[in-house]
């Protein structure tokens, strides 16, 4: 279909995304050019506005795409009609000279993404499909567009791409008026609007193709070279693609300007678009890595001394002494009682309801990933995972290993095609016999399923800490919220656990439900992790595919037994047991804190065979580590 | 099974916020949508359906797949294209339609896939059209949008954003026209809507069930006699829907001459700065859902009061928000604003 599109000359205040997208098209070696931005901020319209620029073949890859038109298959109806085993080229082939573009590049799945950018590289790639085998070049700049609050790109495929730009959203108002009133304009006559513009529009064409023809002539002085290093250097990049991509926009922007020399001001631009989405911290800075399970966090001596105040908080802890359980526990704790009254209302009852501490801070963790034992349902954005039903988006085709019903039929034409000359067909154009038939390979994005059980006895409302607790688990939530995943949660306290929130969807729900979870009461630990078996098995029942993660935030300190006079500690234990042996991802997060520590959700989590963490030493750079982990 | 009809728009009662957003997004296609949100049972989907006994007639290319208006080549299909160019298509009128997509829907359906038939019969590689061909110039209908699978979310998203679907899957390489008016129906309570998809709606109406005791019974004993003899029931309400339709009709043919002063445009930008919305969207909606609302209305020159009207509407779910803040639009800094 012909695209008229939004005139490139028209976008209004984009004028660092609009120099991106030239030095992009000017010189291919500059790595091609990822464009980030909130949403409507006009990053597709403008990056698609580049197509009128050209006279090269223009490519876009849909994020529905398959591989075969990706890459090239066989041409079923050559080899049908002539007996031909011809090549169909893919988009990476059509877009040979010109420009291939991706627009949600972020919701690409990565493997396809990796290929594209790794063919890009090299010019080249091997053919090995449909019984083809074929070694091709094709040379193409890569222009993508994402907008980051649907998700990142990984780290490696960010260094990957030249260039980064961003397109802000605007905020003055001459600027946002001139925008409405030209979209307006567009929207209402798109060809007396294009008309109107194509005196600028035809001025950008000329420079840029002026640039292309001085581009091979814009010469390298070795102490731009040498300018570059430091710029490289400076930003501590990984390897050294940077430097060529600086280089290479660097003598781009020395061609657009009309020069067949480098002026260190070319590099100094080209660093505001090579260098942003490469810099890395400084490695002393570098946060250490996850720790291992069950593995106590190692002493914090590189960390600076506390402020004065957690050093008084930490004096003042020594003062009481430490407590083991019993009956009364929270009752009789009085040092307890009165910071709780000083810094919550409290319920005639003597529960309360803490708010949520947002600056909480989380402990490295680990949790291990659910090994992919099957197929897995669900919607969401932590997995891909292959699934046998007829949903998720179709990958590839394979031989069918059983009986199937979801048949590829492209994948199935294109091999029968190859014999239709030999084959009797009844009047059909085709003749498809049970060997040429393909099955689809589906993926599907699933998100996981987090199960919160939340200790909320007496002893979690001291100290603020309850507050706390609903902090990390508020963080948990926001990432939650933006993998797609699905919550349930449980808390246990007085004589009794409940299911307070059922598994939804509905992450909103789940912060409500959190936000007036009350405290108070004894810690019926055991009859927490009780009723966490049974909600474990009916997520199984509805859900046989889904392996849940756990995350049990406790102090441990159990003090209600499952039955009168029983032992609250060893009940406890039995049913961690039990919930050990079902081998799902667990995380015991420990809420102990105090001089004097008992150590008991540290053994729960051997128990459990569980991660374990003590809350007091979170941070929130690792809390982002975790997350990045789990949704491996 | 012989469908009688469905519950007349103009029968519904109260839920003024959506009845009049979804009459906004008929008379000005190019709006952009509405995404309703509210609990069970409060005649979200009612509506949706019943709006499509208001839908007009417009001019179409005659036997084009995807419904393609006569005078705008620049939106033709390739057939068109192919077959008109520099000439006058034949035109015929159809009326406007709601498509539905179920929520279930595969991403094959959706985009449009391989013609099977053509391929086994003639050898032939062909495209079959999907939803989305159906939707062109209609509007796209997806009850619980906040349950759609992720990936029919992302070609969603892609097509609303273009105004074109691209297919490039299964052997098949097809582009087409696909604007519609994105209408969705959800219950808060059963899930997010992704914060993308939630962007591209130009309106979002909150729907409450009715707490004033008479209407609530009139709600019933409207819904009562329809089920009783609905074809009594739908006779009363004609005079009632042939003036809507005709109100509708009026508010189309007035729209192309609306338009908005500097002053509302500057308006419009104050307003979106004042209360901290992302991107340029909102400006954009703000206008255009002003202008339609000055179309309906009778008027040619966008107004303050306009702006006020469609900012009810337009900034609501647009609010810069972090996940979990109540995103609680207040309309005294709207007025503020506007009165200043």
């Amino acid at each position: 279909m012909r695209r008229r599109g939004y005139p490139f000359a028209a976008a209004c205040g984009m004028e660092k995304a609009r120099e991106a997208i030239l030095i992009a098209l000017v010189n291919p070696h500059a790595g091609g050019l990822l464009v980030s931005g909130e949403k409507g901020t006009g990053k597709s319209t403008l990056a698609r506005a580049a197509r009128s620029l050209i006279d090269a073949p223009w490519s876009e890859v849909p994020v529905s795409v398959t591989e075969d038109r990706l890459f090239g298959s066989v041409d079923a109806e050559a080899a049908i009609k002539n007996g031909e085993r011809r090549l169909l080229p893919g988009l990476i082939d059509e877009a040979d000279g010109g420009v291939l573009y991706i627009d949600d590049v972020n919701l690409l799945r990565e493997d396809l993404l990796s290929s594209i950018l790794t063919i890009r590289e090299t010019g080249e790639y091997r053919l090995e499909r449909d019984g083809i085998s074929a070694s091709r070049e094709t040379h193409f700049t890569v222009l993508a567009v994402m907008a980051p609050e649907s998700g990142t790109l990984s780290s490696s495929a960010l260094d990957r791409f030249g260039m980064f730009v961003e397109t802000p959203s605007l905020d003055d108002e001459e600027n946002r008026m001139t925008i409405v009133r030209r979209v307006l304009d567009f929207e209402r006559d798109e060809k007396k609007f294009a008309a109107s513009w194509s005196e600028e529009t035809a001025a950008i064409k000329e420079k840029l193709a002026a640039a292309r023809d001085i581009l091979p002539n814009v010469e390298v002085t070795d102490a731009m070279i040498k300018l570059s290093a430091v710029y490289t250097l400076k930003a501590n990049v990984a390897g050294h693609r940077a430097d060529i991509y600086l280089i290479e926009a660097a003598r781009a922007i020395a061609a657009l300007a009309g020069r067949k020399y480098l002026l260190p001001k070319d590099l100094e631009r080209a660093a505001e678009f090579v260098l942003p989405h490469r810099m890395r911290k400084p490695p002393e800075s570098e946060a250490a890595p996850p720790e291992e399970n069950n593995a106590p966090p190692p002493p914090q001596t590189d960390k600076e001394p506390p402020p004065p105040e957690e050093m008084f908080n930490q004096q003042d802890e020594l003062t009481p002494p430490p407590r083991t359980d019993t009956e009364e526990h929270e009752g009789s704790d009085e040092r307890d009682k009165e910071d709780e009254s000083m810094a919550n209302p409290q319920t005639e009852s003597g529960e309360r309801v803490d708010a949520a501490d947002t600056r909480v801070k989380l402990p490295p963790m680990w949790i291990e990933p659910p090994k992919s034992r099957r197929p897995t349902k669900g919607s969401g954005k932590r997995s891909n995972t292959k699934t046998d039903e007829k949903q998720g988006r179709y990958v590839r085709a394979e031989l069918p290993r059983t009986k199937t019903s979801d048949i590829a039929f492209d994948a199935t034409l294109r091999a029968a095609a190859p014999y239709q000359r030999f084959r009797e067909k009844n009047g059909m154009a085709l003749a498809i016999r049970k060997e040429d038939i393909r099955s689809k390979v589906r993926e599907k994005r699933t998100g996981n399923i987090f199960l919160f059980v939340v200790d909320a006895s007496g002893s979690m409302g001291a100290r603020e800490r309850m507050k706390t607790v609903k902090g990390v688990i508020f963080k948990i939530l926001l990432e939650a919220y933006q993998k797609r995943d699905r919550v349930g949660m449980i808390a246990f306290r007085k004589s009794h656990a409940e299911v307070l929130l059922p598994v939804t969807r509905s992450v909103d729900f789940a912060q409500k439900k959190l936000a007036s979870m009350p405290t108070g009461g004894k810690t019926p630990l055991a009859k927490g992790l009780f009723k966490t078996e049974d909600v474990l098995d009916m997520i199984y029942r509805q859900d046989a595919q889904q392996d849940p993660v756990v995350l049990l935030i406790t102090d441990g300190r159990a003090t209600s037994p499952i039955e009168k006079g029983g032992d609250a500690v060893a009940d406890a234990m039995g049913e961690a047991t039990r919930i050990g042996k079902r081998g799902l991802p667990i995380a015991v997060i420990d809420t102990e804190n105090g001089f004097v520590k008992l150590g008991l959700a540290k053994k729960l989590a051997r128990e459990m065979n569980a991660a374990y963490f003590a809350m007091d030493k979170l941070d929130e750079d690792d809390l982002m580590r975790i997350w990045r982990r789990t949704a491996m | 099974m012989k469908r009688t009809g469905t519950f007349p728009f103009t029968a519904i009662i109260g839920q003024e916020d959506m009845k009049k957003a979804l009459v906004l997004n008929v008379v000005n296609p190019r709006l952009g949508g509405v995404l309703i949100q509210g609990e069970k049972g409060t005649a979200k989907s009612t509506a949706v359906r019943a709006l499509a006994d208001l839908l007009p007639p417009r001019s179409c290319v005659v036997g084009c797949r995807f419904h393609d208006d006569p005078k705008d080549s620049a939106n033709w299909c390739d057939e068109c294209h192919e077959k008109y160019d520099g000439k006058e298509p034949e035109a015929e009128l159809l009326p406007m339609k709601v498509v539905e997509l179920p929520v279930s829907a595969t991403e094959d359906r959706v985009v449009g896939t391989l013609d099977i038939e053509a391929a086994i019969r003639e050898g032939k590689r062909s495209f079959e059209t999907g939803i989305l061909a159906d939707a062109n110039r209609n509007i796209l209908y997806v009850d619980e949008i906040n349950l759609l699978d992720d990936h029919v979310v992302d070609v969603l998203l892609d097509s609303a954003a273009m105004g074109i679907n691209t297919v490039e899957r299964e052997g098949i390489s097809y582009s087409h026209p696909a604007r519609f008016s994105l209408v969705g129906t959800m219950n808060p309570e059963e899930g997010d809507i992704r914060p993308q998809l939630l962007d591209r709606f130009a309106l979002s109406v909150y729907v409450a069930g009715e707490k004033d005791l008479d209407k609530r019974a009139e709600v019933i004993k409207r819904r009562l006699r329809y089920e009783d003899d609905p074809e009594k029931f739908l006779a009363e309400w004609k005079d009632a829907q042939a003036e809507e339709v005709r109100r509708i009709e009026r508010a189309i043919r007035l729209l192309p001459q609306v338009t908005s002063s500097n002053d509302m445009l500057r308006l419009a930008a104050k307003l979106s700065i004042a209360l901290g919305v992302d991107g340029h969207r909102a400006d954009i909606v703000l206008i255009k859902t002003a202008e339609t609302i000055a179309a309906v209305d009778g008027h040619t020159e966008v107004t303050k009061e306009d702006i006020r009207a469609a900012a009810r509407l337009a900034l609501p779910h647009r609010m810069r928000r972090r996940p979990f803040e109540e995103q609680k639009l207040s309309f005294e800094d709207v007025d503020k604003v506007i009165d200043e």
